[in-house]
């Protein structure tokens, strides 16, 4: 999974284009995604994606559309791997990145299907943001 | 609600009995409990070198040891003495000791009475918080103090109450809830003593809860509460005005989240005042200023004088007028007689995040004299005179623009304590240098503000860094100069302890734990504990031995936001214990 996530630092702006298919994640791991988000994320994003107290960005709305909406699963979920908790890029299992991004899709509008979100770099590539 | 577990030592006692070995060094000491004297306002007014009888060792808040067994010449043979592992989670706490019992406050409000001298358990008390506050974690469940007196020990917790516990036995004397911490509300530092009034003050005030944040004065014997003063003014305070004519509804901010000093010469409490919320002026509403209005946002980033037996402001100094910046006045406020100009003034030292010290005559509120320490690019000038400062416009974030402020949002000080030594009349003070550029975050189209501080704080090193983020200084209180400047890559990260022994301990980032020449900043000492520091160190003495104690562990937004520079420091996620060291 690591090479992938440097593999995709480099490429997956230019493999984003190829995305066509909606993000697929189970709102099981929603449920997951929100427990992790809390105890990992919260502090700094806010409880509400965009209400943090110590300065990280929206990750709902108009911030969130502007900075990912327009790219793959793959590209978010890269970077939140490569560079979240900033104080331990990279420390959370992989499956957590992928049931967090879950919770974060799901209060962004996409919705929860059966499919599990898998942190697999050709499945997620083949995800697209765009509504 | 709170629930209590008690192990009382005779029971410990009898249980090892069996297991008693055949030398007299293993065989259960008696209980300090059975020596525990009832602790007096005169006991707390000159409090025994031998405990640490409050929140930064004296009313003065000088968190300086005056016990000298362990001096510049022997620390070297510090060697820990005990240890005990805390809940793992954020560690911010600074134990209490009297008469050969420590007490020490775990990550959610598990506090624990421990013999000071081996780290037998004497009693434990446990609170039952929703699991929903414990699924968040973080800073909502740590706290950094707690208060002695009578026979007491006064805790806050994380669902805002203030709970009185028998300092002999664990058992709750009483148990009030003051706000709902289903608003936002909760305590993240300690009550304090003040002439026989319990003094608490509230914090959370960042989840919109209309009129601001508070603080009371408590019976101790009963926890009724005798007064409440506001650190937002309310409708009917004349500075209400300075609110850019918000409703009171509207004014939002004033955490009071760290505790204050008591000066029993002027009976006078002096406390610090958090930011407003949201941080962005241009949100708040206090900016533009409307004309013919005020807009200074009072009593948020001040000291406020209040008079203990009646919560009567005295006087308030606004540090830092309509904050945008997140740039709390919360910390300490120590208190010391400095001479300025041939004459001896009553002070009263503080200093904000952006870490510049500032003195106030502490009869009056009158600005005496500023200093810069750490870098920062948002206060161009200080008048001499008032103290009234010229801010860098370029500095303030607008919404739409990304600007470049520096300290960046945790302060080139945060909340870990400065301290201050009677020998070498120096302030010592944990700092940590980087800037941030800042993008303010409008709310969404129709939606109205519920809370958070809605800026994104991207932090970054300062212009030609030398990547050295940590800075300790000594600022020289009587001559107002610099005395000395210690940096290393690791954000200083923990409160500092100076000592009669001439000795400094502070703590960093990497999990350092140092002690320091007080006189030059020379490390005469240093051991590597198991996470990072972000505590005051304590010393006291038991048998006529000398301890240092520290509590360390991870996780608060602070330690967290530090990390952010350093991402190459690596710390443990969990692993919070409380180390004693002595000389060996």
């Amino acid at each position: 999974m690591r090479r992938f996530a440097l593999t995709c630092v480099m490429l997956c702006a230019v493999a984003s284009p190829a995305a066509a298919q909606a993000p697929m994640f189970s709102a099981e791991q929603v449920a997951r995604g929100k427990a992790s988000y809390i105890q990992r994320c919260g502090m700094c994003h806010g409880e509400n994606l965009d209400d943090g107290d110590f300065g990280g960005a929206p990750l709902r709305g108009t911030w969130f559309r502007d900075h990912w909406g327009s790219g793959s699963v793959a590209s978010l979920f890269t970077y939140v791997q490569t560079t979240m908790p900033p104080d331990n890029p990279g420390g959370l299992n992989d499956t957590t990145y992928a049931d967090i991004l879950s919770y974060i899709l799901q209060r962004n509008g996409y919705a929860a299907g059966v499919q599990e979100l898998k942190p697999d770099e050709k499945s997620m590539e083949a995800m697209s943001l765009q509504k | 609600m709170g629930s209590l577990n008690r192990l009382m030592l005779g029971l410990a006692a009898s249980t090892f009995v069996l297991a008693q070995a055949q030398t007299q060094a293993q065989t259960p000491a008696a209980s300090p409990t059975a020596k525990w004297s009832t602790i007096t306002e005169d006991m707390l007014r000159k409090p025994s070198a031998n405990d640490w009888l409050m929140w930064r060792g004296n009313y003065a808040s000088w968190g300086y040891s005056p016990l000298a067994q362990i001096n510049k010449a022997n620390v070297k043979n510090l060697r820990v003495a005990w240890t005990w592992s805390l809940n793992s989670g954020v560690t911010e706490s600074e134990p209490l000791v009297h008469d050969g019992i420590l007490f020490v406050t775990n990550s959610g409000d598990k506090i624990q009475a421990l013999n000071a001298a081996n780290g037998d358990l004497l009693w434990e008390y446990r609170r039952d918080l929703a699991p929903q506050l414990i699924q968040q974690g973080g800073n909502s469940l740590a706290k950094r103090n707690m208060a002695l007196y009578g026979d007491n020990l006064y805790i806050t917790t994380s669902d805002a109450h203030i709970v009185a516990l028998d300092a002999r036995t664990g058992k709750v004397a009483f148990d009030h809830e003051v706000a709902d911490w289903k608003k936002g509300y909760r305590y993240s530092s300690g009550p304090f003593m003040a002439n026989g009034v319990l003094v608490a003050s509230m914090s959370g005030c960042n989840a919109a809860q209309p009129g601001g944040c508070f603080i009371t004065g408590r019976d101790p014997k009963t926890g009724a509460e005798k007064w409440r003063v506001h650190t937002v003014a309310q409708d009917g305070d004349p500075n209400a005005k300075t609110w850019n004519g918000l409703p009171q509804a509207e004014r939002f901010g004033g955490s009071a989240w760290i505790a204050g000093s008591y000066d029993p010469e002027t009976d006078t409490i002096y406390h610090g005042v958090g930011q407003p919320y949201p941080w962005i002026a241009e949100m708040r509403g206090t900016t533009p200023k409307k004309e013919g209005a005020e807009n200074s946002a009072l009593y948020t980033d001040a000291t406020l004088a209040i008079e203990p037996k009646t919560g009567k402001m005295k006087w308030h100094f606004q540090h830092l007028e309509n904050d945008t910046l997140d740039l709390d006045y919360a910390y300490e406020r120590i208190l010391v007689d400095l001479p300025i100009a041939g004459k001896t003034r009553k002070a009263v030292v503080t200093a904000g995040k952006l870490a510049i010290v500032e003195v106030l005559d502490r009869t009056n509120g009158q600005f005496l004299w500023a200093k810069e320490t750490a870098f920062q690019n948002v206060v161009k000038s200080i008048d001499p005179k008032t103290g009234a400062k010229t801010i860098n416009e370029a500095a303030m974030p607008h919404i739409g623009k990304t600007t470049f402020n520096c300290p960046a949002d945790p302060g080139a000080r945060g909340w870990p304590s400065t301290g201050y030594s009677p020998k070498t009349q120096m302030l010592y003070m944990p700092m940590t240098e980087y800037c941030s550029n800042t993008t303010p975050t409008p709310l969404e189209a129709g939606e109205k503000y519920t809370g958070g501080g809605r800026a994104v704080y991207a932090r970054v090193p300062i212009p030609n860094s030398d990547g050295k983020f940590g800075r300790l200084e000594a600022v020289n209180l009587t001559n107002q100069k610099s005395a000395w400047v210690q940096r290393q890559r690791a954000a200083m990260s923990s409160g500092v302890m100076p000592t009669a022994g001439g000795v400094l301990f502070a703590g960093t980032l990497d999990r350092y734990f140092r002690a320091y020449d007080d006189t030059n900043g020379k490390v005469l000492w240093e051991t590597r504990l198991n996470n990072s520091l972000n505590a005051p160190p304590i010393s006291f003495s038991v048998n006529g031995k000398q301890y240092v104690a520290i509590a360390v562990g991870n996780g608060s937004s602070q330690v967290r936001s530090l990390n952010t520079l350093t991402p190459d420091i690596k710390n443990p996620d969990g692993g919070a214990t409380l180390w004693v060291f002595a000389v060996q």
